[in-house]
């Protein structure tokens, strides 16, 4: 395999391990997309998301693959400790995982006294940025000199193969002998994984198969414990990778031979709905040894997914789809019957829309594409050109308004038993089965990280520990306004921002112009721990609050003079606060 | 010695949290089908029966990780579904390196009067739980067989050391197998 030959051809997208590839970060939303660059080049991994299931020895592993390339240009490289089983997954499966679990930062607002700008006392409500009132979350042959080929067969839009790791050499030679790309620097990490009884799983997309087409998928294979090659992906990654993990068992998940992370939640920017929630965490795991730690971002009842992807009569059924011979009938068939989806443009800022999935998109775009008429019709009237996702989406409209365009629509093409099969295969079957992990294990955790590609040099596992208490994905603060006897101007009236973890912030002056001035500089770190398989975690640093719930001593703050001068204020001005209520009270009685 | 002084020897050990070596498990006094159990290694292909005693070398998994086969034989069982209940921790100071919870199908016993598995378990041992050292330490490897409804039948325990490959593989076990 030379890098001519590379470049020339096939490559650019090896996905060691499962990735969401950019190249822009711009373009790292829902889709992760990016443009495969020069081979010579590190490919731009921008995250990972990966659900792991453990029960007997056995881990299924539910793996995203995210790309916009070339379909010719994308390639996907696993080590695997066996020859694993494999299925379709869906992307559903994360966007509800990722909304059902998402970390949610939330400031609620209360007043101590007379406030005239108190929403209650005004009949006002605030938006969350001039003051409102909580400001809501964002929510997988022989190598003696012979081929090291085991299995080549095809899944769905992907061709892929099963490959001996005995040997480098050998196992290289194929994937370029079959247009399989590795990229540049893989044969210095590929190392550690290469040994007899190891396999590779390499999948391309089918000749025909759009980037459109990639879809997650599911592995089965026994092993002791999940675990993520981390060390390959080093040659794909970008900095300051994300990696997140679900993990479903019987007991809370841990990072086994990585440290934990509590981070400091006064580091958040509560005003914000925790905005800065990436950017601390990244900051919190830096502080870790070699930055290998995680933070648990959800852990408890794994019900939060049940009946998410499989509620009852979901998808309706594959022979009255395969009966619906009219075109648009058949979209609205799946319109009304839950094909269409919540989908989340980034873990950390949900963008909730309802809309096919990418994969049942590039499905229908075969069988049922836009009408050329139409577009034509649009392009006439000064419009954009329709997006497949838009067309479907509104498709009834379009056929009411633009009814010429949709004579002879779509032609011989439309074979709806052809095309429900499909659906029903790469769809509905991946979904529900799914759905069916979550009735099936008790608890789901949400483990996440970032990484730097100079210090993805060891491989996480991860294992359980029935002894851990749950972890909310929710989180609260509160900022207290004194308005003693009478305030009318927020922006001057003392306020105590108080946190989940006790946490205070006094601003004796007021505000200022914002509900809250952004977090101080300071520690990210709540608690540096090490987790076990069993027992309380063993801690490595603790920050608590100071005066165990007093004032953000330990915090750069802006207030922080006054932080510490007042601290004592905000009890006095409570005490104040509540005598003045007392005394206003007294002509009542 | 009395009883007050077991007592402080056992305070004193679990203060100290080491030391400590949990005696075999034994079945429960209620357990109407009790089993003897036999714990043994395997050849690096997982295959045989070997002796799990003693300074063992680890064997390398697909996903860059190492293990050490363990195999056993049950005596006095039917062909019958239980739970297996493994854990290792280390001699030292007891600390736990790996702990699994499996269900296995038991065949019927052989002219030997047991029946082995098939298979051999890879109890994991690298990556290394954080921050320790698993590499050349002598662990204590115990395992459990159990009704499918949790009683105990029987079980058994083992100690070794696990090393390193002294092959190619040197330098990356080393790296992940000392915490």
């Amino acid at each position: 395999m030379t890098s001519s030959k590379l470049g020339r051809g096939l490559v650019v997208a090896v996905v060691l391990v499962l990735p969401l590839l950019a190249v822009d970060s711009r373009d790292a939303n829902a889709c992760g997309c990016f443009t495969p660059p020069d081979p010579s080049v590190p490919i731009v991994q921008a995250g990972e998301r990966i659900l792991f299931a453990m029960e007997n020895g056995v881990v299924t592993a539910h793996i995203q693959i995210q790309y916009a390339g070339d379909a010719k240009d994308f390639g996907w490289l696993l080590p695997l400790p066996s020859v694993p089983e494999m299925e379709l997954g869906t992307d559903e499966l994360f966007a509800a995982l990722t909304t059902n679990t998402q970390p949610k930062y939330r400031l609620v607002q209360k007043y101590d006294g007379n406030c005239g700008f108190n929403p209650a006392n005004r009949g006002g409500v605030l938006s969350p940025t001039a003051g409102g009132t909580g400001a809501g979350g964002n929510g997988a042959a022989d190598s003696a000199g012979g081929s090291p080929l085991v299995i080549q067969a095809s899944v769905g839009p992907y061709d892929y193969a099963v490959l001996k790791a005995d040997s480098q050499d050998d196992m290289l030679k194929w994937l370029a002998d079959n247009r399989y790309f590795v990229p540049a620097g893989t044969d210095q990490t590929v190392g550690a994984y290469i040994r007899p009884g190891a396999f590779f799983l390499a999948l391309k997309l089918q000749s025909g198969k759009s980037a459109g087409d990639l879809q997650p998928v599911v592995l089965r294979y026994p092993a002791d414990v999940p675990t993520i090659p981390i060390v390959l992906t080093s040659v794909a990654a970008q900095p300051n990778m994300g990696i997140q993990v679900w993990m479903l068992g019987t007991g809370r998940a841990i990072p086994r031979n990585y440290y934990h992370t509590v981070i400091n939640d006064m580091a958040i920017d509560w005003n914000a709905s925790g905005a800065n929630y990436n950017d601390v965490i990244i900051q919190a795991v830096g502080e870790a040894p070699q930055k290998h730690s995680f933070v648990t971002e959800y852990a408890g009842d794994a019900a939060v997914m049940r009946q998410v992807l499989n509620r009852p009569g979901r998808f309706g059924t594959q022979t009255t789809l395969a009966a619906t011979t009219d075109p648009v009938a058949f979209i609205q068939y799946l319109q009304n019957n839950g094909f269409g989806v919540l989908l989340s443009a980034s873990q950390f800022q949900p963008q909730i829309s309802f809309t096919f999935t990418g994969q049942l998109l590039a499905i229908l775009e075969r069988y049922l594409p836009v009408p050329a008429a139409l577009q034509q019709m649009l392009a006439a009237q000064g419009q954009v050109a329709l997006t497949t996702a838009q067309f479907y989406q509104s498709i009834t409209y379009y056929q009411q308004t633009y009814p010429t365009a949709f004579t002879g629509w779509p032609g011989a093409t439309f074979n709806p038993s052809a095309a429900a099969q499909e659906i029903f295969d790469r769809i509905v079957k991946p979904t529900l089965d799914a759905g069916a992990l979550f009735d099936k294990y008790p608890k789901l955790t949400r483990l996440y990280t970032t990484l730097s590609p100079l210090d993805m040099n060891k491989d996480p596992a991860f294992s359980f520990n029935q002894d851990l208490p749950n972890v909310s994905n929710v989180h609260e603060a509160s900022l207290t306004y004194y308005c003693g006897a009478g305030s009318a101007d927020r922006a001057t009236t003392p306020a105590l921002l108080l946190t989940e973890q006790g946490w205070t912030r006094y601003f004796a002056t007021g505000t200022g112009s914002s509900v809250l001035p952004p977090p101080p500089i300071g520690l990210a770190v709540r608690r540096l721990e090490m987790l076990r398989e069993e027992g309380a975690p063993e801690v490595v640093t603790d920050n608590p609050p100071a005066g165990g719930g007093g004032c953000a001593c330990s915090l750069a703050d802006t207030n922080r003079t006054a932080t510490l001068a007042m601290a004592g204020a905000a009890l006095a001005l409570a005490m104040l606060s509540a005598l003045s209520r007392m005394r206003r009270r007294r002509p009542t009685r | 010695m009395t009883a007050r002084a077991w007592l402080s020897a056992a305070v004193l050990a679990i203060g100290c949290g080491g030391g400590v070596t949990p005696p075999p498990p034994l079945p429960d006094a209620s357990s109407p089908y009790p089993v003897e159990v036999a714990l043994g290694g395997a050849n690096t292909d997982g295959s045989g029966f070997t002796t799990l005693a003693g300074d063992i070398t680890m064997v390398s998994g697909g996903q860059g990780g190492f293990h050490v086969w363990v195999k056993y034989r049950v005596t006095g069982a039917g062909a019958e579904r239980v739970l297996l209940n493994y854990n290792a921790r280390r001699v030292s100071d007891g600390r736990l390196i790996l702990k699994n919870n499996i269900s296995a199908e038991l065949g019927a016993p052989g002219s030997e009067g047991y029946w082995e598995s098939p298979v051999a378990i890879p109890a994991f041992m690298c990556p290394s739980p954080i921050a320790v050292v698993v590499q050349d330490q002598p662990l204590e490897f115990q395992l459990e067989v159990r009704d499918t409804d949790g009683a105990l039948r029987g079980g058994a325990t083992a100690t070794f050391t696990p090393l390193c490959p002294t092959d190619a593989q040197s330098t990356h076990c080393v790296a992940i197998c000392n915490g």
